[in-house]
């Protein structure tokens, strides 16, 4: 996974910028596909990325990750990257299906990890200003709290019910339709 | 996720792995990220989770997150069904004369005012009962009853001022005698219940809003519109309905003061009055309201902006939104065309935006998939009881709902009956929940894929 992107031929023309994990491992990606991140455009702007972007934030493991969400969403979309869900007018909208299936098929994939990878890179992509990355797996950790009652998810997430008996009752009352 | 771990969760923790099942999270997120988790929930499970713990109910109670969990919401079609017809007594004014009571059939009673939610709650008028409003919010199916306005034949119109996190009701209108404008407030679950009351900024509101004629009218057939941070509504000039001048009548929330702005200069060729070309009167009446579409709001992504629309009645090749860019100085830009002059093999699509009475701009759409250097589309919907997108580049037109048993032709009901509906958490002091007094139907859809027809299912209330 290190130096991606390095064999291929039109990547090697283009400005390459080398991201340094916080182990110290470093990854060549073009600036196409690290200016998804808002942290590094904002640095590359301010010309400060030669001799590389530390990282101390982010391990080698996550930042690989990240890079492969990076690679594939700067070459499906410049501009708009992320997939249509994170704009509420997706319903009325009609978009490149085979496209967006694709994309779906690897943000799908990609998301196929443990819940510590996934809050892994919730923290990165939150870091690096990832604004699709975020989205993507902010939804994912939603979509498995969704269906759940307030005592499963005191305990899927450790949380500590510090609300007094009246409190937690007198809520209960108010939000009576949700759990209907 | 945790926003806090004690020891007596460790032991718990221990206890669980013991027993092989899942085990609970290690890794935790600062509380900023949890809230975008959060905010990503829909507001049946956020309502659930209010009770997890004391961090999260406040989170999820508090106005900005409600108003960012709306904002995400994706939007959806609903369809507001109209209340059966019941007896009730009426106050009906002609002209000067003493207001007279009819024992009448009072249609479309309770009914909503305004044609876009605002921030999830919705105004509700139940004109046979005394002037009687309320609020409701049809995501949770909570109400709050207003107090009795008693004021007559005004219009009204709800508007949130997000600074301070107040929702406030106006009601507005012309009086005969004094040809002043008279507008009653109402902060909306206002802990010190002051009730109706004079706008704060009475004093100035009739030299900035300028003297009225009896012959100015607010016109309550054109719903208000909020956006700016204004409530805004349309008014004509009873006798001059082809020469106006009219314009918009604005309510700033902030200051309470009213503004008059006139419309927006239309080309000449747009401005067409109307033809007298039948004796029946209601017909030319309806001509008119098919020409003066008023005000609307239309926005996306949060971002609202006032516009005034015309369709271009004669020719019928098409509509422009207007967007007011200046109040002080009443300016307005051209802001999008819908060119109806299409293609011969395209009239029927043509006649679905031409037939209807009233058609009107919901929503700019933009995004969709990374496709650049495209037009933002528009999402209209019409009394037809029909919704389409409108497609700039290729100039065509798709429908995306259409209700059965529309609500033109027969011209009974006129009403837009088809509203853009974001789910909301917003809550107000004393709200209950109540016996649904409007029926919002969920029009059903796959929000990948959202096929022509849609299923509606009879839920009182969105689940």
């Amino acid at each position: 996974m290190a130096s991606a992107g390095s064999g291929d031929e039109k990547a090697a023309a283009a400005a390459m910028i080398t991201l340094i994990s916080s182990d110290n491992e470093k990854f060549e990606v073009t600036e196409a596909t690290a200016t998804l991140s808002q942290t590094i455009r904002h640095m590359i702007e301010d010309g400060c990325t030669d001799g590389g972007v530390p990282l101390p934030n982010v391990t080698s493991k996550i930042l690989a990750r990240v890079i492969e969400y990076c690679k594939k969403h700067a070459t499906a979309a410049a501009g708009e990257e992320g997939s249509s869900s994170s704009f509420s007018d997706a319903a009325f909208l009609e978009v490149d299906r085979a496209f967006l299936e694709e994309l779906e098929e690897f943000d799908d994939a990609f998301l196929e990890v443990d819940r510590a990878t996934l809050f892994d890179l919730i923290l990165a992509a939150n870091y690096l200003d990832i604004k699709g990355l975020l989205n993507l797996t902010c939804q994912k950790v939603a979509d498995s709290v969704k269906g759940k009652t307030p005592e499963q998810i005191r305990e899927m997430y450790n949380i500590v019910n510090d609300l007094t008996p009246e409190e937690e009752a007198e809520i209960r009352r108010e939000t009576q339709w949700a759990f209907e | 996720m945790a926003t806090e771990t004690r020891p007596r969760a460790t032991k718990k923790k221990r206890k669980r792995q013991n027993a092989a099942e899942p085990a609970p999270c290690r890794v935790t997120l600062p509380d900023h990220l949890v809230a975008e988790v959060l905010v990503r929930l829909p507001a049946r499970s956020l309502a659930r989770l209010r009770c997890a713990c004391r961090s999260w109910h406040a989170e999820i109670s508090s106005r900005a997150f409600q108003v960012r969990h709306h904002a995400l919401a994706a939007a959806k079609l609903a369809f507001l069904r109209r209340a059966p017809a019941h007896m009730a007594f009426l106050q009906v004014r002609r002209g000067n004369r003493r207001p007279a009571q009819w024992l009448t059939s009072c249609k479309d009673c309770p009914g909503v005012v305004g044609s876009k939610p605002c921030f999830g709650l919705v105004l509700v008028r139940t004109p046979c009962e005394d002037a009687g409003f309320s609020v409701c919010n049809p995501t949770t199916g909570e109400v709050l009853h207003l107090p009795p306005s008693h004021q007559k034949r005004c219009a009204t119109g709800i508007g949130f001022h997000a600074p301070s996190g107040e929702f406030k009701v106006v009601t507005v209108g012309i009086d005969l005698g004094t040809d002043k404008l008279h507008a009653r407030v109402l902060t909306v679950g206002d802990a010190q219940a002051q009730g109706w009351r004079l706008p704060s900024a009475t004093a100035a509101a009739s030299s900035a809003a300028g003297d009225f004629s009896d012959d100015d009218v607010i016109d309550t057939h054109v719903q208000p519109v909020f956006a700016d941070g204004c409530l805004h509504w349309s008014f004509f000039r009873r006798k001059h309905v082809d020469s106006g001048p009219h314009g918009v009548l604005s309510f700033s929330l902030a200051d309470e003061s009213f503004r008059r702005v006139a419309q927006p200069a239309f080309a000449a060729d747009d401005l067409v009055p109307y033809e007298i070309n039948g004796p029946e009167q209601q017909h030319e009446c309806q001509l008119w309201l098919r020409h003066a579409r008023g005000v609307r709001s239309s926005g996306s992504g949060g971002e609202e902006a006032v516009v005034a629309c015309r369709r271009s009645e004669r020719r019928l090749r098409s509509s422009t939104i207007w967007r007011l860019q200046d109040y002080e100085a009443g300016r307005w830009s051209l802001d999008y065309r819908v060119d109806l002059d299409l293609a011969p093999e395209l009239v029927a699509e043509r006649e679905r935006l031409t037939a209807p009475w009233l058609v009107v701009p919901l929503r700019y759409l933009e995004g969709g998939g990374g496709l650049q250097g495209r037009k933002r589309k528009l999402l209209l919907v019409t009394t037809a009881r029909e919704a389409h997108v409108y497609d700039p580049d290729s100039g065509t037109l798709r429908t995306v709902a259409s209700v059965a048993g529309g609500g033109d032709g027969n011209s009974e009901d006129n009403s837009l009956r088809l509203v853009l509906y974001q789910e909301s958490l917003v809550r107000l002091a004393d709200m209950k929940r109540d016996k649904g007094e409007i029926e919002f139907l969920k029009l059903e859809s796959n929000f990948k894929r959202l096929s022509k027809s849609f299923l509606i299912t009879s839920f009182r209330y969105f689940d």
